[in-house]
């Protein structure tokens, strides 16, 4: 099994944890399966990360950092440009999410479940996992606030909803969705 | 020691030369700066990198100032390599520890002149050899002391005793340890009186406890003030009877007269890089300048007020010009530590389009110079050391760095570099949630022991600083499409 194998660094081991839950689901994510999968002993993977928790971290860091990255390029670009500020970035996330959720359902269940309700307070996380978050951020009136959390919710839960097929809907009714929620209850806002 | 590289090839004599060195002065320190570098464990080679590449990629060599703030940094560091001189002709060396009030410890100075020297080593290595050699020396340095680099002990203290005791740098005849922030430094102190080999100097140890009600304005409170100022009063005597030297009132007034005069430009300085569009000056260049606000010197604050005199003017050029280190408008950040310590931090975000501008763990100078009452000059040293966010309770610190912000806005604040840290450490998360939402600018968390490179590398945070790079630009764009 080649045990006594170095690694180049710890983004190996997230990548290789990130195939894991894409492939075979959150569960199957184990110190065992992850030196078997990167052909190493068990205690190698310590000598980078401290345990599974710091290993979900690093692969909901690496996750954000694909998404924030993709939200940039597109919201630097015309998509959806007829519409206002904060339904164009609506869409573009709903966008974003929908084809990840059809790429990588596995990983986004773990994403949208385990990883949010894990580390919606994370030090490091807290800003990327509240999609509305930058928008209410600064604001005192709480009742805009509220709207703005209440957004976030639903959008998330019709994300989920798609990835865990309770509810499975295309792109455009997804986009058609958030536009409707975010019209709805920011308006006035 | 035999010196062989050629005078024509000799990076040790171009680092000088570069920075501002005359010929006359070059030839007289050349000896004592090469072997004092390789005694540090610098190759030839490390020395070039950072003469011909390191520096000039982080630094704005460009800026005369610049280079002559280097220059006076280097002066410091030959003084360094000289303490064991000046033990040897009988005068006294007095170490201290980071951080302190500069002109508390130079007031020795001004009393005894050329009979006493000071000196900050744990400065010298962390914050001037180590971000410019682009060396770490926390896994370069063999542990003498048994203090590990992997034992999570504070690395600016480690690197101090083991160089002591490894023989690196001399024993003084007395540290002045400063445990005003955290008590990890008088700890350190104890340690090695415990290991008799190695205790060959003196040590004078000044703490304060940390015991102000949550949110008081501690530099207005006068028992507390009154209280620091005796026992910094009664630190200096008893240094007094190590070194001979006595420092009267009217050293400390001189001493702060200087260090007042030099946060009054630093202040300039702060002015124009917040409030100029676009941003002139780096955070690399401009944080160096301001960390001579918790160190001292022993060849006197002038060499550095000099190199801020001229900085400014180039500055004030820049920004007639509209020169801007990134487009107008560009978003800015601040963020909770010594940037020009990792340097590579401040470059990354610039790639993104993003300056780093200030950091907060130095008080704007205004703060400390308005709060001085002349009534006694150790109360008053007192009242700018307790305007100091990370001197104080954590309340404290969450008005005076909301104020900071308030007056300097940014985009975004990033947090997390002294989650290894006694003191800083444990209330940073809070500490970042609540400055957020006092002020309603986003505060971002980085975690890591950025002293150590092994925890803390380019490549081992990039998708973290990437996260608050896109964050803070689609932040930015959908501000601006308001």
């Amino acid at each position: 099994m080649g045990r006594n194998k170095a690694l180049e660094g710890k983004e190996q081991i997230i990548e290789a944890a990130e195939t894991i839950i894409d492939r075979d689901g959150e569960d199957s994510l184990s110190i065992r399966n992850l030196s078997r999968e990167l052909s190493v002993a068990p205690m190698t993977i310590y000598n980078y990360l401290k345990n599974i928790d710091d290993i979900k971290r690093e692969v909901m860091i690496k996750h954000y950092n694909e998404v924030t990255r993709k939200l940039l390029v597109d919201l630097s670009g015309d998509i959806h440009r007829s519409y206002s500020k904060i339904e164009r970035y609506a869409m573009i996330y709903v966008d974003i999410y929908h084809d990840l959720c059809n790429e990588h359902p596995k990983l986004m269940r773990f994403v949208l479940d385990t990883g949010i309700s894990r580390f919606a307070n994370d030090a490091e996380l807290r800003h990327f996992i509240r999609p509305f978050e930058m928008f209410y951020s600064g604001k005192r009136d709480s009742e805009t606030k509220m709207a703005y959390h209440m957004c976030e919710e639903l959008i998330l839960t019709m994300i989920r909803n798609h990835v865990e097929k309770k509810d499975v809907i295309s792109r455009e009714e997804m986009e058609y969705r958030a536009r409707f929620i975010v019209d709805r209850m920011l308006r006035g806002s | 020691m035999k010196r062989d590289i050629k005078p024509d090839s000799d990076p040790y004599r171009l680092l000088l030369e570069m920075t501002e060195f005359d010929s006359e002065e070059v030839e007289s320190v050349l000896n004592v700066w090469t072997d004092g570098l390789r005694l540090f464990g610098l190759t030839d080679a490390e020395v070039a990198y950072a003469a011909e590449k390191h520096i000039p990629e982080y630094w704005d060599m460009s800026l005369r100032g610049v280079r002559l703030f280097i220059g006076a940094l280097f002066r410091e560091v030959i003084e360094m390599f000289r303490m064991s001189e000046y033990l040897e002709r009988g005068d006294s060396v007095v170490y201290c520890n980071m951080p302190v009030h500069p002109a508390c410890v130079y007031a020795n100075k001004v009393a005894g002149g050329d009979r006493i020297h000071i000196c900050q080593p744990d400065y010298l290595i962390a914050s001037v050899l180590e971000p410019l050699f682009n060396r770490s020396f926390s896994t370069n340095i063999t542990s003498v002391s048994c203090m590990s680099a992997d034992c999570m002990h504070c690395e600016m203290n480690r690197y101090r005793i083991e160089a002591q005791m490894s023989g690196m740098l001399p024993s003084p005849s007395v540290t002045w340890n400063w445990g005003l922030f955290c008590n990890e430094g008088p700890k350190s102190e104890e340690y090695l009186s415990l290991m008799d080999e190695y205790k060959k100097w003196d040590y004078v140890i000044t703490t304060f406890p940390h015991d102000a009600t949550m949110g008081s304005a501690e530099y207005s409170d006068q028992i507390r003030v009154s209280y620091l100022a005796g026992r910094l009063r009664s630190s200096q005597s008893e240094l007094t009877r190590y070194t001979g030297v006595t420092v009267t009132d009217d050293d400390v007034k001189r001493a702060m007269t200087g260090y007042e005069r030099y946060i009054s430009k630093l202040e300039v300085l702060t002015d124009l890089v917040c409030r100029s569009n676009p941003q002139p000056l780096s955070c690399n260049d401009f944080t160096m300048m301001c960390a001579l606000q918790h160190a001292t010197v022993n060849g006197g604050i002038a060499p550095f007020e000099e190199a801020l005199d001229v900085l400014i003017e180039e500055v004030r050029e820049r920004v007639c010009t509209g020169y801007g280190i990134l487009p107008s408008g560009s978003a800015r950040i601040a963020c909770h530590f010594t940037p020009y310590c990792i340097p590579w931090f401040e470059k990354i975000f610039r790639e993104n389009g993003i300056a780093v501008s200030y950091s907060l763990f130095f008080a704007p100078a205004s703060r400390q110079i308005h709060c001085t009452v002349n009534d006694d000059v150790y109360c008053d040293i007192v009242r700018q050391w307790l305007n100091n966010p990370s001197a104080v309770n954590m309340g404290n610190e969450v008005d005076l760095v909301s104020d900071i912000l308030e007056d300097n806005p940014v985009d975004g604040v990033v947090y997390g570099f002294f989650s290894f840290d006694r003191w800083i450490g444990g209330i940073q998360k809070t500490m970042a949630r609540m400055v957020e939402s006092r002020t309603g600018i986003a505060h971002y968390y980085l975690e890591g022991d950025f002293w150590n490179d092994k925890r803390f590398s380019m490549s081992e945070r990039l998708s973290r600083i990437e996260n608050i790079c896109y964050h803070i630009k689609i932040k930015h764009m959908m501000n601006e499409s308001e």
